[in-house]
């Protein structure tokens, strides 16, 4: 029985000896998992945006951030999100990350014509070191001092019998260390740009969560003296003689695209329709919250914010008066006391601020498309709203204006208002009031 | 009398012939996309160009007669904007700070980001003869749309 148990134990610890064996652990899928991992280097949509861009423009003997020999210009720029992707509000915040990256682009745009720098630095050094004491520095204490010593002592006894710590109390009592050493450095550079940008759209815009509540929205925009002469027209408003293109049956293809594909688009493209006419495309988007009742209404409230924000976009390429200043201070302080201790400040301080200022447009666009859907990587409701300014649409916009005008002409009321007034007729005289009264 | 009694035939049956042609008219704008949540746009019927306005109300607690009205005026303020355009006005500011102190091993880092959008739309025009289509109701009844239609020449 005992040989029996002891064969049973011995098999026993061969088959976890095996089961542990090593080679077979590190093939296990656990293991291997953890072998797997490598430090990761995100690529975040800015970055595969500028590969893209750089690669598309490159074979076409273009380049991104320069003056190309055609006289067009690309920039990119990129912000994130302030709302994660898996929070309410992130369509909205979607919304002004594009913004923001839309008025850094035009902002480094305007850089590239020239910009303002003020700047200035300067360090203070010093070294005190004292041996000994100044004989004429020795004076007799006045009465004020003494007087003085009595109430800060009096008032330290009153303060530790109310409760506070000696600690606390000492460092109240703490004077200003002497420095033996000082060193202070500080600097300021602050760049101003304005002017006016015409002509700028969005061409290609990548965006995407890179992990850790890190939405990021990157847009290629880009400056042309084509887009120059349509942003005119559009102001203008008249002689819709602008550059006639590539044949593109751009409207059709709006019209027809999925919603997958129109999420991704914001701001103003500019293509061809089947005239070969340059078209603008103004996108706008809204987020739809869910709601238990009156769904359609948050639809319908949605689509007009949308359709705002599209026609707004369509403005904003016609032209735009753009301020933008930067600032970065630096300040370093460092001191060493006569005790052996030391003291460390630091600060740093930038600040960018980019203002377009207000402007009134007057714009006869036409609407392409409403449309809903979903965002792809938060799952949130959408209201989408395309619309579109062609040169054939305006002409068309200002025929019906005529044609309103015309028929307003001689209208009934009109007549009614220019009839010549008739003389009033003789009528009887009232009188009110009672005799007694008088 | 036999006279009178055509003339009253003919006038209904122009009545029925024209409240259908207005029905027919009232299908083809809640099939368009464009206008079934409300807008403005041409819609070809018939062989006639009509500009067709609708207008989507919130009905919330008003009544039919108070939807109507607010609906008519909307309507026209679609038609207007899309014959004389619109008036838009608007100014974006953005601010960005960051601030990072470091006091001997400590370091603190604020950042402040603000970002302003203003857009204002202003219609003026002038609108004049434009003729009832229709109303109807969203499915969950929230929402009351008004059309209105005139026939132009292009």
């Amino acid at each position: 029985m005992k040989k029996i148990f002891t064969i049973i134990m011995m098999i026993g610890f061969l088959g976890i000896a095996y089961a542990q064996n090593p080679a077979d652990l590190a093939k296990s899928s656990a293991v291997q998992e953890t072998q797997d991992v490598t430090s990761e280097v995100i690529e975040y949509p800015e970055e595969t945006l500028r590969n893209v861009v750089s690669e598309a423009l490159s074979r076409k003997g273009k380049a991104l951030g320069t003056i190309n020999s055609d006289g067009s210009i690309y920039v990119i720029a990129a912000a994130t999100t302030a709302r994660p992707s898996n929070m309410p509000g992130f369509i909205n915040s979607r919304n002004v990350a594009y913004g923001v990256a839309e008025l850094t682009a035009k902002m480094n745009l305007l850089r590239m014509a020239g910009e303002q720098i003020t700047s200035g630095r300067g360090f203070t050094m010093l070294e005190d070191i004292i041996e000994g004491e100044d004989p004429d520095a020795a004076n007799k204490a006045s009465l004020l001092e003494k007087a003085g010593r009595v109430a800060s002592e009096s008032l330290d006894k009153a303060l530790s019998y109310l409760g506070v710590s000696d600690e606390e109390i000492a460092k109240m009592n703490q004077s200003k260390k002497q420095a033996v050493y000082e060193q202070e450095f500080n600097q300021t550079v602050k760049s101003l740009v304005a002017g006016m940008v015409k002509g700028c759209s969005a061409t290609m815009i990548a965006e995407g969560d890179a992990g850790g509540d890190d939405y990021q929205v990157a847009v290629c925009m880009k400056y042309s003296s084509e887009f120059q002469s349509l942003a005119s027209v559009i102001k203008n408003n008249e002689q819709y003689q602008i550059p006639v293109g590539k044949i593109k049956n751009s409207i059709d293809k709006v019209k027809n695209m999925s919603e997958a594909d129109l999420v991704g688009k914001m701001g103003t493209q500019i293509t061809f329709n089947s005239n070969g006419e340059m078209v603008v495309f103004g996108y706008g988007q809204q987020e739809v919250r869910d709601a238990s009742s009156r769904q359609s209404a948050a639809f319908s409230r949605a689509y007009s914010q949308a359709r705002l924000q599209a026609v707004n976009n369509i403005k904003n390429f016609v032209a735009e008066d753009i301020v933008a200043d930067e600032s970065l201070t630096s300040i370093e302080k460092l001191k060493e006391y006569d005790d052996g201790d030391q003291a460390y400040y630091s600060r740093q301080k930038w600040e960018q601020a980019v203002k377009s200022k207000e402007s009134t447009l007057n714009l006869a666009t036409h609407e392409v498309r409403q449309w809903r859907g979903t965002h792809p990587v938060s799952g949130q409701n959408i209201a989408g709203f395309v619309v579109a300014w062609s040169p054939s649409n305006a002409e068309q916009a200002n025929k019906l204006k005529d044609q309103f005008l015309k028929d307003g002409k001689g209208s009934a009321n009109d007549s009614i208002m220019k009839a010549k007034r008739q003389q009033t007729k003789k009528s009887k005289t009232t009188i009110s009031g009672e005799e007694e009264d008088l | 009398m036999n006279k009178g009694l055509l003339a009253l035939i003919i006038l209904l049956l122009t009545g029925v012939i024209g409240f259908s042609q207005n029905d027919e008219l009232l299908k083809v704008i809640k099939a368009n996309s464009l206008l079934s949540y409300g807008g403005s746009d041409l819609v070809n019927f018939e062989k006639e160009t009509y500009i067709v306005g609708v207008a989507a109300v919130e009905v919330g607690t008003k009544k039919i007669s108070s939807l109507t009205r607010i609906g008519k005026v909307k309507a026209e303020q679609q038609v207007s904007s899309f014959v004389n355009g619109s008036d838009i006005t608007s100014r974006t500011e953005y601010y960005l700070k960051e601030e990072q102190t470091t006091i001997n091993d400590s370091t603190a880092v604020e950042t402040t980001e603000t970002f302003v959008e203003y857009i204002r739309e202003d219609t003026e025009g002038f609108v004049k003869m434009m003729q009832p289509a229709g109303f109807w109701f969203s499915e969950d009844k929230s929402v009351f749309y008004y059309a209105l239609y005139k026939q132009v020449e292009l």
